[in-house]
């Protein structure tokens, strides 16, 4: 995932090793198909390295965590049915 | 035999699609919304009953699905108003509206979910035995509708449009839209604008009528409208306005005048501009946006993720036990649009639970035929291009054309009655 911090520099796409990154209307984005976060190229993912902005945020799983939606924070559904008080736990524990 | 219906995406379709099979005598019907409120896209839009909406409406009204309408109309702010191209519209509150539909809905016994954002399904021998929640609740049912529209995500927002721009279905709080078609394996496609780059972008904002010169206001609230001719430097190019979801709007007035319709918010008819150009308009020089958060650069993109889908609303492909309705249906957009394919999916779904033959909507009737001229206009290239909506267009020609456009309520109901439909979604197949 490239943010929309994106500059459009292109330097991510310059050195990505498995040629993942490609420009689209208005940034770089990432081919999640083909990007491999670095593994057996380099220690730290090469755009995450270079982007002079910090929009790149390769791995995935670490992405998700930082972009966690109120579900992944842990929020429950919360359920309206006729007769009952809406149940559930609306606020994230 | 089964008995629950599980309804993904509450948005009109999905709402509709609850009212149609529980009336149609499903026991129990639950519909799973990611968000907090209900209406989706929806809770942004307002304008019901301009030009063949009116009929699809009244169509809908005598076959017996009209509750939703009902609450439209309960909540109008204006009815019977005209804007350029545009007749006899009426605009619902959008402050007001999901409150009404909520609980219209839980009257009917219908389960509401909020915060259940669905990810996965349990298929199983060509069947959906189970949705689950992105928090790990897995909800059973017999049969299931897609009904996740096809605003965002913010990928698509980003790489079909201008970004971002924080709307109102707020992708980064809840999680973005996930298809459930999608995830039963079947292939999906995407709606194009013209010059075939994908998706379309959708075509009004709101503004905060506080920031909004009084005699502007006061003339809108009046009248239902306020119209202020743009100056030469700020008329809309022909190509951002064929870039829009909305063909209906594409006409000359909208690029020429910026058109302010009262919904409860002030409803701009442009897909965006900067606000600094908008300020430059008289009694608009302290004006806001509040949907998207950043009109001044773009709106939500729509149109990716369509099912492919037979006249039933029965989604084709491998799955035996899944319908659509609403954008994820195709091409017909709109609030009446959406209510109109939902109630159909809906009462489809429960005479397949039933194991009876779904039906059919003739072509005899508006809302019959736009079913299935859309879904064969889809088959083509060309077709994958154009946007089709009683209220204009392309659909609301063949409507006139095909004599189908009338405001007379006999002879709505006298069509609806000889294709012998009249009241066919309150009856009960189950
Ligand atoms: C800015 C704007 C203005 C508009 N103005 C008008 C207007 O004035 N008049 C008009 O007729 N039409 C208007 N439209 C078009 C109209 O809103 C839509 O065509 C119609 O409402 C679509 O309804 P829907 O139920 O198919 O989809 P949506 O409204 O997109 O609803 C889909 C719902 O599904 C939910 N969802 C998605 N994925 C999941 C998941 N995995 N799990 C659970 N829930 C999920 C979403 O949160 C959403 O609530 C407007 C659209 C926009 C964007």
């Amino acid at each position: 995932m490239i943010t929309a911090e994106c500059i459009n520099c292109g330097a991510c796409e310059m050195d990505c090793p498995v040629r993942a990154i490609a420009p689209a209307n208005n940034q770089y984005v990432i081919d999640e198909n083909l990007c491999i976060d670095c593994e057996g190229y380099f220690p730290v993912a090469r755009c995450k390295l270079v982007c002079p902005v910090n929009a790149c945020a390769p791995e995935r799983i670490k992405y998700l965590a930082k972009a966690g939606t109120m579900a992944k924070k842990g929020a429950r559904p919360v359920v309206f049915r006729n007769g009952g008080e809406p149940a559930g736990e609306m606020i994230p524990s | 035999m089964g008995k629950r219906i599980v309804i993904v995406g509450g948005g009109w379709a999905g709402s509709a699609a609850a009212l149609t099979a529980r009336n149609a005598g499903a026991e129990e019907v639950i519909l799973l919304e990611r968000t907090d409120s209900l209406l989706g896209t929806g809770l942004v839009g307002g304008i019901m009953r301009n030009n063949g909406r009116f009929t699809a409406a009244e169509e809908m009204i005598a076959l017996g699905a009209g509750h939703l309408f009902e609450v439209c109309d309960r909540n109008s702010r204006h009815v019977n108003i005209e804007f350029p191209g545009h007749k006899h519209a009426s605009l619902y509150d959008v402050s007001k509206i999901e409150p009404a539909v909520r609980r219209c809905l839980v009257e009917h016994g219908i389960e509401i979910w909020t915060f259940s954002r669905i990810t996965e399904a349990d298929i199983d021998n060509g069947s959906i035995n189970a949705v689950l929640l992105e928090g790990g609740t897995r909800v059973e049912g017999d049969v299931f509708l897609d009904t996740t529209g096809s605003c965002g995500a913010q990928s698509q927002c980003t790489e079909n449009g201008n970004g971002c721009v924080m709307c109102v279905i707020r992708c980064p709080t809840f999680g973005p839209r996930v298809s459930l078609v999608e995830m039963c394996g079947i292939a999906e496609r995407n709606g194009k604008k013209p010059d075939g780059t994908l998706g379309a972008m959708s075509g009004s904002c709101k503004l905060s009528k506080e920031t909004i010169a009084p005699e502007i206001i006061e003339e809108m609230e009046r009248t239902g409208l306020a119209i202020i001719p743009l100056p030469d430097e700020l008329k809309v190019s022909d190509s951002k306005q064929s870039a829009k979801a909305c063909a209906q709007y594409a006409l000359k007035a909208f690029a020429e005048n910026l058109i302010l319709l009262d919904t409860g918010h002030v409803k701009l008819m442009l897909a965006y501009m900067p606000l600094h150009k908008l300020r430059q308009l008289p009694g608009m020089e302290e004006v806001k946006y509040v949907d998207p958060y950043s009109g001044t650069l773009g709106n939500s993109m729509r149109y990716s993720n369509l099912a492919p889908r037979d006249d039933a609303l029965r989604v084709e492909g491998d799955i035996d036990n899944l319908f659509c309705g609403g954008e994820k249906a195709g091409l017909l957009v709109g609030h009446t649009e959406a209510i109109v394919t939902g109630s159909l999916g809906g009462h489809n779904a429960v005479r397949a639970m039933a194991g009876k033959e779904p039906i059919i909507l003739p072509d005899s009737l508006a809302t019959g035929d736009a079913i299935t001229n859309v879904r064969e206009e889809m088959e083509t290239e060309a077709g994958m291009c154009k946007k089709y909506t009683f209220s204009g267009s392309v659909y609301f020609d063949r409507m006139k054309e095909r004599n189908l456009y009338t405001t007379d309520l006999d002879a709505i109901s006298k069509r609806v009655s000889s294709a012998g439909l009249e009241g066919i979604f309150e009856q009960r197949v189950i």
